[in-house]
């Protein structure tokens, strides 16, 4: 079985340094100097990230944002807009060489996420599922969405998985467009969305998500963790590449 | 000069969005393409944006995005879903000053 790097920071980061780590992991692989890496994190203060081709004032409540301390970055990544709750989601990112079975774009979306649904299983859920593009959804809603990046040879996916994420503040703070909603058949952000202790009826601890990731994704990928570190490489690209998400020119390119 | 936006969202897709600003003949002067889709590699839709400025036909627009589609893969959304946004939206001031 292939044995693949874990990093888990559990004590939380700001959006800036989590993205700059993801942007520098995929970076140095495309450099020709990759380790294949789970990494499993967690946004400290809380935040939203937006997807690399989103108009930032379009999706995510400014007000409301700044009224509450949450940071907002802009992903190196397309897709939507997040809520990142410390108290309620971990976020993971899975970086790898394009083998044969990743290579194509929309697989690779349903074989990586595919450590997301077993995860869940592993906590319990048993109505859940991958629905393309991105998501992964539990009772027909939502709990977990995915961007991925590409650069030479490596790709890095990075997604949420929320098991107690405040979901009125979520909604609070990311506008969705009517047409959006209404081709999911809903009304409001809230009821698209979901977590995974609301599903279970009961409260899910973080200890127990990061231990469903890791085994979840083991099975889904048919490799083997090992706890490990980013290397000093990575740390200084990372501390290079976070000046551009502290930035406005690069929050508020779109 | 006008400013002229629209949005498109496919069932199974994701959200496009597209801002086009006209100048008095409706050439383009400034294009803004958004939205929740996925892009590979992203700096395609940069290309788009770029190439676009200038244009003034539906073929130009055409042009351009078929141009870069071919270096590039879209999840979400597909060219054409990029380029019937654009052109419908170029339409509307070309509608309006009575040229194509």
């Amino acid at each position: 079985m292939r044995r693949v790097r874990l990093i888990i920071e559990e004590r939380g980061a700001p959006a800036y340094w989590n993205m700059a780590v993801d942007e520098a992991l995929l970076e140095l692989s495309a450099r020709g100097r990759g380790i294949e890496t789970l990494r499993l994190y967690i946004f400290r203060p809380h935040a939203v990230t937006i997807g690399y081709f989103q108009r930032i004032r379009e999706v995510v409540n400014l007000e409301a944002a700044q009224r509450l301390g949450v940071d907002v970055v802009r992903r190196f990544t397309g897709g939507g807009a997040v809520y990142h709750d410390p108290e309620g989601e971990v976020t993971y990112s899975y970086s790898a060489p394009l083998t044969p079975g990743l290579r194509d774009v929309a697989r690779s979306y349903r074989i990586i996420c595919m450590g997301i649904v077993e995860a869940a299983r592993l906590l319990g859920v048993t109505n859940v599922e991958f629905v393309p593009v991105n998501d992964v959804v539990a009772n027909g809603r939502k709990f977990s969405g995915s961007a991925q990046g590409r650069r030479g040879e490596w790709l890095l996916q990075h997604g949420t998985f929320m098991y107690a994420t405040d979901l009125d503040r979520l909604a609070e703070l990311l506008v969705a467009p009517r047409e959006k909603l209404a081709s999911h058949g809903v009304r409001a952000v809230r009821q698209r969305v979901t977590t995974i202790s609301e599903v279970l009826h009961r409260e899910v601890t973080r200890d127990e998500v990061v231990r469903a990731l890791v085994k979840g994704f083991e099975k889904a990928l048919g490799i083997e963790l090992e706890e490990g570190e980013l290397t000093e490489e990575e740390l200084r690209l990372a501390e290079e590449l976070s000046e551009k998400y502290r930035s406005a020119e690069w929050n508020f390119r779109r | 000069m006008a400013v002229l936006r629209g949005r498109v969202k496919r069932r199974g897709g994701k959200l496009l969005e597209a801002e086009l600003e006209l100048d008095s003949s409706c050439r383009i002067v400034r294009a803004v393409i958004s939205g929740d889709f996925f892009a590979y590699p992203p700096t395609a839709v940069d290309d788009i944006e770029q190439g676009l400025r200038g244009c003034k036909s539906a073929v130009c627009i055409r042009g351009v995005v078929h141009e870069a589609a071919q270096r590039s893969t879209f999840l979400g959304v597909t060219p054409s879903d990029i380029e019937e946004l654009l052109v419908s939206l170029w339409r509307r001031c070309a509608g309006s000053k009575g040229s194509t």
